[in-house]
């Protein structure tokens, strides 16, 4: 195309050159206009930014030859003046300009990223490789009831890695895609650029790789070393790839309308989201639930927000009323463990934020849960302090008994 | 009496002479090349005046010449008057407005071999006719003295 409207160009050259006649008024506006929509032409085929740099040279040169005729062309050019024609032509060089720096900074972006997807890729894949061994390793100590500490600490690194590289991984992928939309964001589409659109989505595999993502997420999410900190993080990342995908997700249903078997990939992917959003949501409540039962702690399990609340309230209700049917020696240390270890160590820093975040806990019932605890406090305390003055009142008697038989003893010998 | 008279006349004339607007400048800035159509009409979008040029083929060419497809040169001086010519003419025509028309004016002859290729330029106090290499003035009266080359 380019080496086309240079030919032409060269032609309405040699033609001037080889004209001897005098050459009337509408000639040299014909000339023109002719000559200016040939390079308003070249601006937009052009596709680099070194056919953009010819085109300004040419732009330029068009100027000075028909600058001899600038009066002329003031009038002659309708509606703009011959100012307003090379403004309006260099105003299309600029964006034509930008435009293309901005898609050859995003080809190189892309390709950049294809570059880390891959070897990001290929670090999910050693890495859950290397998980699923240490899962059955850990596996096989957990059932000869042996703790092996260290493979136990390897495993805890291995898995923080590989969420964190998963993480980066999603996010890469819907930056490709975005970039290809980016690229690919023209105007006008014509079905040539649609079907390049397609082929450039294709080579980037960008539905399996979503579908591989959605995936590797579900697996990792039934993994069982999985603690409370890493459930939170997974559930996180579920709702950011589900609100990626509603952005990239509509634009390729749009793109796919032509292609039957690609289209239904798009709802098929939103199926999958929404088991994982389902498979995250139970993992979430099943460890939030064991940090209670690691700990001895028999709160009812829970699936939602609403029987959270209701358990852990009918569980330290149920302790309150009961202090005095419980061993002394148990009271507080029931109390401890919930009050200090599970509710201040774990459930208020770290998973009571993101409960509040999604709404599935308020702020009123967090204070009603604190409220009941005070008073079960209260009533472990009380029964503390009798014992506390009874163990003084029998140290007080066993030492007036001690000093009085002393005394007895002694008196003799004076 | 008399004065009465004299000052009544001096008022009707007064009352009926036209109102000018002057100074006006009606040039265009180039010519017009127009291709008619096939009921022999021609129309410039850009100054938005359409006529039809079967009498003026009739004129040029005789009775049997079909207008359909014609194409003719066209531009309008300061003043206002048309220059109408076209390949294979031996006149350029001179047109002024009249009701609902165009009205010959004048019709210049420019040799008596028809033109191959004529093309009309506004130049600054007359219309520039171009043919070939050969290139003469005219105003609305016809070639000026001393300017056919």
């Amino acid at each position: 195309m380019k080496h086309v409207l240079m030919i032409i160009a060269a032609g309405f050259l040699f033609v001037r050159v080889a004209a001897a006649v005098p050459q009337s008024d509408s000639e040299i506006k014909k000339d023109f206009e002719t000559r200016y929509s040939v390079l308003m032409k070249s601006v937009e085929a052009a596709s680099t930014l070194d056919e953009i740099k010819k085109v300004k040279a040419d732009i330029d040169a068009l100027e000075k030859e028909f600058a001899q005729h600038k009066a002329f062309l003031d009038k002659a050019l309708y509606p703009d003046d011959f100012a307003k024609s090379f403004e309006t032509l260099r105003g299309r060089v600029t964006y034509s300009e930008e435009k293309t720096a901005a898609v050859e900074a995003q080809t190189k972006k892309v390709g950049e990223l294809e570059t880390e997807v891959k070897s990001l890729t290929e670090q999910v894949d050693k890495l859950s490789n290397e998980n699923a061994a240490i899962l059955v390793q850990i596996h096989f100590l957990e059932s000869e009831r042996v703790k092996d500490r260290k493979k136990i600490e390897q495993l805890q690194g291995l898995v923080s890695k590989l969420q964190k590289n998963i993480a980066d991984r999603d996010n890469m992928i819907f930056n490709i895609a975005d970039s290809l939309f980016l690229q690919f964001d023209k105007p006008t589409m014509t079905p040539a650029d649609e079907k390049q659109k397609m082929i450039a989505f294709e080579k980037n595999n960008i539905l399996s790789s979503v579908k591989r993502a959605i995936d590797d997420n579900v697996t990792f999410l039934k993994s069982t070393t999985l603690s409370g900190e890493d459930v939170i993080k997974l559930k996180d990342e579920q709702k950011k790839f589900d609100g990626h995908w509603k952005g990239v997700g509509s634009k390729l249903a749009a793109m796919y309308l032509t292609s039957k078997e690609k289209a239904q990939q798009v709802p098929l992917i939103d199926s999958m989201i929404a088991d994982w959003s389902r498979h995250a949501e139970k993992a979430f409540w099943k460890t939030l639930n064991e940090e209670f039962t690691h700990h001895n702690l028999a709160v009812q399990p829970f699936t939602d927000g609403e029987t959270f609340y209701q358990n852990v309230t009918r569980f330290i209700d149920n302790q309150t009323n009961n202090v005095d049917n419980i061993r002394d020696d148990l009271r507080y240390a029931i109390y401890s463990s919930f009050a200090d270890t599970v509710w201040g160590a774990r459930i208020a820093p770290i998973w009571l934020p993101l409960l509040k975040k999604d709404g599935v806990i308020t702020e009123n019932r967090v204070s009603d849960i604190k409220a009941r605890m005070d008073i079960w406090k209260g009533k472990v305390k009380a029964s503390n302090y009798i014992i506390y003055i009874l163990l003084v009142g029998v140290i007080v008697i066993i030492t007036l008994v001690v000093f009085a038989r002393m005394n007895k003893v002694k008196v003799p010998e004076a | 009496m008399k004065r009465i008279l004299i000052a009544a006349a001096a008022l009707s004339l007064f009352g009926c002479s036209s109102l000018m607007l002057q100074p006006a400048d009606f040039s265009w800035p180039v010519e017009s090349v127009l291709k008619a159509d096939s009921k022999g009409m021609v129309s410039d979008t850009r100054f938005a005046v359409s006529f039809s040029i079967a009498p003026l083929m009739t004129a040029e060419r005789g009775p049997a010449q079909n207008p359909a497809g014609a194409t003719v040169r066209l531009i309008r001086d300061r003043e206002g008057f048309y220059y109408i010519t076209a390949p294979a003419f031996t006149h350029v025509y001179v047109f002024t407005v009249c009701d609902g028309g165009l009205k010959q004016y004048r019709k210049i002859e420019i040799g008596k071999t028809a033109m191959a290729d004529p093309k009309l330029n506004q130049r600054d106090s007359f219309i520039e006719l171009l043919n070939g290499s050969d290139k003469c003035a005219l105003t609305k009266e016809g070639i000026m003295e001393g300017e056919k080359k």
